[in-house]
């Protein structure tokens, strides 16, 4: 082997030296034209110079000895092929480690950034050129410019060597035009470029072999046909051990945070949110900026899936597959938009707004591309969302509101295009079937009309304005962060700040009469007490809030409340206190009954079904129905949630 | 003991047989010639003993030893000087002995180097600079300093002078066989080898036309020439006879397996005037059995 190895160096000693020459002349005529970046001396070297003497390397491996008519000689050695296929491959390896080092060394004395090379298996990125990141090439970190692609380039150029003159030249070709259609759907940005190249590698070596071994002397025409074919198998079996390794990465759910809005399903039996994982070490992809697909952050390593934690299970159970994030429910709760991240086993693309089963994951339709849901406009027909497009010539970014209704083609309602995506927010008015929107260029909010686009000016002024909603098909009741007064929203009607109704006012629903409830501070009975709080109803005409007398006796003082939907059972937690004990009155025979909870602070009370609430504590969901009395756990969250984690995701808002 | 054994080789490329169930046996310190026309496949036959290619029917062994299982230990113990040279051409002697030593367990640099002298090949010139003649006389330095058990010859005298030709054929194939080295050889030099070859092969169309100890082949096959009291049209047939020719009186054919009995019963319908028996060369031979020999 030794003396195989040492016959391979002696003969490409000259060609290494040459282009160990051509890579030091380029630096200096670089340096002769101020033109010596490290940015450009990191594409020359490692983009051009280094790739390219690979590939003449690997190709040279074989073709020198068919060229020179060696061959023979070289299979009548008392050698075994193993041995002479080894050496081969050892020799070029160790040629490629001085020609990469020395022109890493000149790329540290050019002023690139010494950097730990390691195998690319999750690393970060260091070598970035922004020209080719801002095209959407992969980020090249040290690990692939320096080990995978000059692995990947070396054992497919040694094994087109083993093939007829022209065929390594037409395969190269095809495999140019490959890489190009990848690069141009961004698919080689959002892949395990180690993983990928790996079991490219090994398909060309495992090829290589089996062409070496079984071509005699490298005259059988049908030789290139068993290469292909080889290559082929080893590629099918590089897929299935990829999609091997997705599947056991999917099913793998690890420990991560929360990311996003928490939606409750199946009337209070099921909780459904995102949860963002890390990835394991053979699992991260390129970063794929979720908003608008592009490359942004390299150091995006993590997963994101749909969790749902439900009645009777004692842990989440994953909603499709992993990269299935930002789920939205429908309104029947049976559907969910969500934006899709992953196509294939272990591929990234750009993101798609998607309808999916909400049980099982599946897919249903694919909305658009480069979106994500915002809200559902009423029904499960309509559903509003936010849109990012790359515009030609200027290369700016479109954001766009868009509707998607059933049977029809999704309409823009809105566009703002900058350098950069915004994250519009919306706010649907039900009552008005409008929206509520912060345009870019506005400092104020505006409606925006879902049916035409049309824009009309809001007194309110913008979204740091707002700090609560109510709403439901009647009336939207708006409190602003100044605590100036509430503001009430109806049709036929201007919004009106509601003087009268007081800034500390919570309301809770509509009873069984229909009418708004709501509580309330109420003066203290003796001089020097504390205000108390006490159940009341909004007055439409009058639009203020009075006491409900026949609920006078009831003191609602630092409890958090939930009024059914039925409006017959309010439930009372006390706040910031974990007594691990609840109350439910049904409201029209002052009937009370205590409700078993966990020892933990409540931050939330929330109505589900018809008569049912689904309590939130710090770190867990209960389900309590005052008809049977029963408290059920529905879910326990991996950290702490807090009041306004629950109330933002379970508001439209 | 047999030093090479090969049993019903075939071989074809594509839809052309080379090789059709070719068998022998050959045993130790024999010098064996095998001749045929271009192209009948020697060449493949010495590649398959020694393992380059694989047949595709039939088995061969060298000192006992698959050359398709066992490549390593055949080549170690067996050289193969080819017709065309295969060395590297940047390389001098002195390099490919540095490449080669090591691959060889009996290597005699020595030896390399005294054979290098006594057949005038420079030892610090590349290959690509030296003749065709030089390259092979290097490439059979390079053969016999391996001190090999067995020697595959494929054309050894291409591009040689007449001195250097005697060299090989009569000192150096002498001193192998003296040292017990098993010789086969495939040649056009017939006549070059007849004297050092113990046994003939004639291989013509895939198959052995001819496989004979050189003195029996010699022996048996004779030109008979006969003179008649009336001129004939033909000789009769017999399948001992190769060829015939007839020219008025004059009746001249040659005869494989030559006894004076069988020349009497040939020419018994003729009136013979006389008749005489000659010898033919080692190369008139295969032409005679070649030029019969039209492909079963």
């Amino acid at each position: 082997m030794k003396t195989l190895i040492m016959k391979e160096l002696r003969e490409h000693g000259l060609h290494v030296a040459l282009f160990l020459l051509a890579g030091l002349g380029s630096i200096l005529l670089l340096g002769l034209f101020k033109q010596l970046d490290h940015e450009i001396v990191l594409t020359l070297l490692f983009l051009f110079e280094a790739p390219l003497f690979t590939i003449l390397l690997g190709h040279h491996l074989i073709q020198s000895e068919v060229k020179q008519g060696t061959f023979p000689s070289l299979a009548a050695l008392p050698v075994n092929r193993w041995h002479l296929w080894i050496g081969k491959l050892m020799a070029a390896l160790g040629i490629c480690v001085l020609v990469y080092g020395v022109f890493y060394g000149l790329a540290i004395m050019a002023g690139a950034p010494a950097c730990q090379i390691d195998l690319g298996l999750g690393e970060r990125a260091f070598w970035i050129v922004p020209w080719l990141q801002t095209r959407g090439l992969p980020v090249f970190t040290p690990g692939l410019l320096l080990f995978w692609i000059p692995l990947v380039l070396l054992t497919a150029s040694f094994w087109g060597s083993m093939q007829p003159a022209g065929v390594p030249a037409f395969e190269a070709i095809i495999g140019v035009v490959v890489i190009w259609l990848l690069w141009s759907q961004r698919i080689l940005a959002a892949m395990h470029l180690p993983l990928a190249l790996g079991i490219l590698t090994i398909a060309f070596l495992i090829s290589s072999w089996f062409t070496f071994r079984r071509a005699e002397l490298l005259t059988d025409p049908w030789r290139v046909g068993r290469a292909l074919l080889s290559l082929i198998v080893c590629l099918a079996l590089g897929g299935g051990a990829w999609a091997i390794l997705d599947q056991v990465a999917d099913k793998r759910l690890l420990a991560g945070r929360m990311d996003g809005r928490i939606q409750v399903m199946d009337d209070g039996r099921g909780v459904l949110y995102t949860m963002r994982t890390p990835a394991e070490w053979f699992d991260p992809l390129q970063g794929l900026g979720i908003l608008t697909g592009d490359i942004n952050d390299p150091d995006q390593f993590d997963h994101f899936r749909c969790l749902s934690q439900e009645q009777g299970r004692t842990i989440p159970r994953q909603i499709g597959r992993r990269g299935l994030t930002d789920p939205l429910l429908s309104p029947d709760g049976q559907t969910m938009a969500a934006v899709a991240l992953t196509r294939a086993p272990g591929i990234r693309t750009a993101p798609r707004l998607v309808l999916a089963d909400r049980r099982t994951g599946a897919i249903h339709s694919t909305i658009d591309h480069q979106a994500r849901p915002l809200a559902f406009l009423g029904t499960r027909d309509r559903l509003l969302y936010l849109r990012y497009t790359h515009q030609t010539g200027d290369g700016g970014i479109a954001t766009e509101l868009c509707v998607h209704e059933t049977g029809k083609s999704p309409r823009s309602i809105y566009t703002a295009i900058d350098e950069r995506p915004f994250n519009l927010q919306a706010l649907y008015l039900p009552c008005l079937n409008r929206l509520l929107i912060q345009p870019p260029d506005r400092d104020s909010l505006w409606f925006l009309s879902p049916e035409n686009g049309e824009l009309a000016s809001s007194p309110f002024r913008g979204w740091n304005w707002i700090r609560k909603v109510w709403q439901d098909e009647r009336l939207a009741l708006i409190l602003p962060e100044s605590e100036e007064a509430w503001w009430a929203v109806e049709p036929g009607r201007e919004p009106r700040a509601l003087t009268e109704v007081a800034t500390t006012t919570r309301f809770l629903g509509r009873d069984a009469k229909g009418r708004l409830l709501c509580v309330l501070e109420v003066p203290a009975p003796e001089p020097h007490g504390l205000p108390e709080e006490v159940l009341g109803i909004f007055d439409p005409a009058t639009h203020r809030c009075q006491p409900l007398p026949e609920n006078a006796a009831l003191r609602l003082n630092g409890l958090i409340c939930g009024l059914s939907r039925s409006g017959r059972y309010l439930m009372t937690c006390p706040a910031s206190q974990s007594t691990g004990e609840g109350r439910v009155i049904e409201l029209e025979t002052r009937k009370e009954a205590k409700v078993t909870l966990p020892r933990e602070v409540v931050t939330n009370i929330y109505s589900v079904a018809r008569d049912g609430f689904l309590v939130f504590t710090e770190r867990q969901a209960w389900r309590h129905d005052p008809e049977t009395a029963e408290t059920v756990q529905i879910a326990s969250f991996p950290e702490p949630m807090s009041f306004w984690t629950i109330e933002s995701s379970l508001a439209t808002f | 003991m047999e030093t090479i054994t090969f049993s019903g080789l075939s071989k074809s490329y594509g839809r052309v047989p080379v090789l059709r169930q070719v068998s022998a046996t050959i045993g130790a310190g024999q010098v064996v010639g095998l001749f045929g026309r271009n192209g009948v496949g020697k060449t493949t036959l010495m590649r398959i003993l020694y393992g380059m290619i694989a047949p595709d029917a039939g088995s061969a062994a060298l000192l006992g030893l698959d050359p398709q299982t066992n490549p390593v230990e055949v080549r170690q113990r067996v050289a193969l000087v080819s017709e065309e040279c295969h060395l590297y051409p940047w390389m001098d002697a002195t390099t490919l002995e540095a490449f080669l030593a090591p691959l060889y367990p009996k290597w005699d640099g020595a030896l390399f180097r005294q054979h290098l002298a006594g057949l005038e090949v420079p030892a610090d010139r590349r290959v690509d600079a030296l003749s065709r003649g030089t390259k092979r006389k290097l490439m059979l330095a390079l053969a016999l300093a391996s001190q090999p058990e067995v020697l595959l010859l494929d054309e050894p005298l291409g591009g040689l002078d007449a001195v250097v030709r005697e060299q090989i054929v009569t000192t150096l194939i002498q001193s192998l066989t003296d040292r017990g080295v098993t010789i086969f050889l495939s040649t056009h030099e017939i006549e070059q080898f007849a004297k050092v070859c113990d046994r003939v092969i004639i291989l013509s169309h895939g198959s052995f036309l001819v496989d004979r100890e050189t003195a029996d082949l010699t022996a048996q096959v004779r030109r008979i020439t006969a003179t008649l009291e009336h001129p004939v049209e033909a000789v009769p047939a017999h399948p001992k006879i190769l060829s015939a020719r007839v020219h008025g009186t004059q009746v001249e054919f040659i005869l494989d397996g030559y006894t004076p009995e069988l020349v009497t019963a040939i020419l018994a319908n003729y009136k013979v005037r006389e008749h005489a028996v000659t010898g033919l060369t080692l190369p008139e031979i295969f032409i005679t059995f070649t030029s019969k020999d039209t492909g079963r």
